[in-house]
């Protein structure tokens, strides 16, 4: 098999690095699958740093769905059906119901974000 | 139109850093950056190169390889998880290519791209899987023609080792990101003088001009110097620069220099002395008079951003209109008060006006596989 290198290449910068059989492997939990979010079409205020907030949440609730009620909401959310949020859960394996359940409670985390500022116009 | 909010079947691992062209000291002779990606078990160059036929919401992919797996790139929506469009590589080493959008202000989560996915396309189905955060993706890299050259893989490596990293190992970069440090001192090309390193760009060493007795290379072992190289034209943003034997202070952006006009200004910036660079003098004349197009601005105590287009700076005049155009707030850069008032202006930029910047994807007659 041919060695890998980038010296034929004129590069402006390398992306990240090269593996070393000789480091040991970074532990990754094995049972938390790292989830990725995205976020579009929500302002600056709303916006920041949600993400991080609903994967923490997502993987939170992946870990352990038992732990999570099932049917108290987080926050008393004053329903904004025009500014709801359009959800697709991919990749976390979840049954219906555990599903259900997760969008609720990540609708009620967006919900107890938005509300401060609701309160404010 | 509501938010979107998604997860995807794509794993966090896999996500790599999107360089950010203006945090990288060029672009090269060229007029392209080319970035390096050892993937875990690929080896990919990044080409990224401004299109001027397109809008920042657009992207032209190109892939090429003479691998004799089929490599292949996806134009990946997170919400319907699946892509909508694809592009296979052609083992000859021909250039496949797509034109991909971006959701826009008003559309639906089932509408556009939101990042690529490159794979291995085998037999058993893609696998391999690579990808980028979309914000970093079409912030840093739409407008763009991107191409991507894979050119190393480990198919035939029966111990299926990694070559690289995975996406959640791999740091972000670290910027600015130049070729030569600052201070480098450079042979010129001719080999009959210097030049000095600051900003990733070299500035010419004049050491005719003397003062006090003393000469600017004096600073300098001539010895240390190393050969020459060609450089960028021009520094990186955010380059603080300050001629030999002048109090004046500048920060570069677009590779125009503005005036910082005293200390509590360049802390107000988020600057401080000891990051001024000393070039040599008459260094600044390398420097150019407008900023390059797309450069955006915005004046300490003003309301308005202005974006630089065919010269001319043109007033941003909402942050509806930031949104329709996918300018980067990220890319905005804080300028001292009064700095536009030597440059040129044009008129206000428009939400939209599709016959200046949208034209039909280029070279519509590439194969695509």
């Amino acid at each position: 098999m041919p060695e890998f290198s980038f010296d034929e290449f004129r590069l402006d910068a390398i992306v990240g690095g090269f593996y070393d059989a000789r480091e040991p492997p970074i532990a990754e939990d094995p049972v938390v699958r790292h989830v990725a979010v995205f976020v579009d079409g929500v302002s600056d205020a709303d916006g920041m740093g949600l993400a991080d907030d609903v994967r923490l949440l997502i993987e939170s609730f992946v870990r352990d769905p038992a732990s999570f009620d099932p049917d108290t909401p987080r926050a008393a959310a004053t329903p904004d059906p025009d500014r709801d949020f359009d959800i697709a859960l991919h990749g976390l394996n979840l049954g219906p119901e555990d599903e259900r359940v997760l969008c609720r409670l990540i609708r009620d985390l967006v919900a107890h974000r938005r509300a401060p500022q609701r309160s404010e116009r | 139109m509501n938010p979107c909010l998604s997860t995807t079947s794509l794993g966090a691992e896999w996500f790599y850093p999107v360089i950010d062209p203006l945090g990288v000291a060029g672009p090269g002779p060229g007029g392209q950056w080319k970035f390096g990606y050892p993937f875990r078990w690929d080896g990919v160059i990044v080409s990224v190169a401004r299109n001027r036929s397109l809008s920042r919401c657009q992207m032209r992919v190109e892939l090429t390889s003479t691998l004799a797996e089929t490599k292949q790139i996806q134009a990946f929506n997170y919400h319907n998880n699946a892509w909508s469009d694809h592009i296979d590589s052609d083992p000859t080493g021909a250039v496949t290519a797509m034109t991909i959008q971006k959701r826009r202000p008003g559309e639906g989560c089932h509408v556009g791209t939101d990042t690529v996915v490159l794979a291995r396309a085998t037999w058993m189905g893609p696998k391999g899987m690579y990808a980028f955060p979309p914000e970093d993706f079409w912030d840093f890299w739409g407008g763009c023609t991107v191409t991507f050259d894979w050119f190393f893989d480990t198919k035939t490596d029966p111990t299926n080792r990694p070559i690289g990293l995975s996406g959640a190992q791999t740091p972000p970069p670290s910027y600015p990101i130049v070729g030569l440090p600052d201070r480098t001192l450079m042979r010129n090309e001719a080999g009959t003088g210097f030049q000095v390193v600051f900003g990733g760009t070299g500035f010419a060493a004049d050491d005719s001009v003397v003062s006090n007795g003393v000469r600017y290379l004096d600073m300098f072992d001539p010895i240390a110097a190393v050969p020459f190289r060609e450089l960028p034209a021009l520094p990186v943003d955010g380059t603080l620069v300050r001629e030999w034997n002048r109090d004046e202070v500048y920060v570069v952006y677009g590779g125009t220099k503005f005036h910082i006009p005293d200390e509590p200004t360049l802390f107000a910036l988020g600057f401080d002395r000891t990051r001024v660079g000393v070039i040599p003098p008459g260094g600044l004349t390398k420097l150019v008079g407008t900023p390059i197009n797309g450069t955006l601005i915005r004046e300490q105590h003003d309301a308005w951003n202005f974006l630089v287009d065919k010269h001319q700076l043109r007033r941003v005049r909402s942050r509806e209109v930031m949104d329709a155009r996918c300018l980067p707030w990220r890319h905005v850069r804080i300028v001292p008060d009064n700095a536009r008032a030597g440059l040129p202006h044009g008129r206000d930029l428009p939400k939209d006006d599709v016959a200046e910047f949208e034209r039909p994807p280029l070279d519509p007659d590439l194969p695509r596989r």
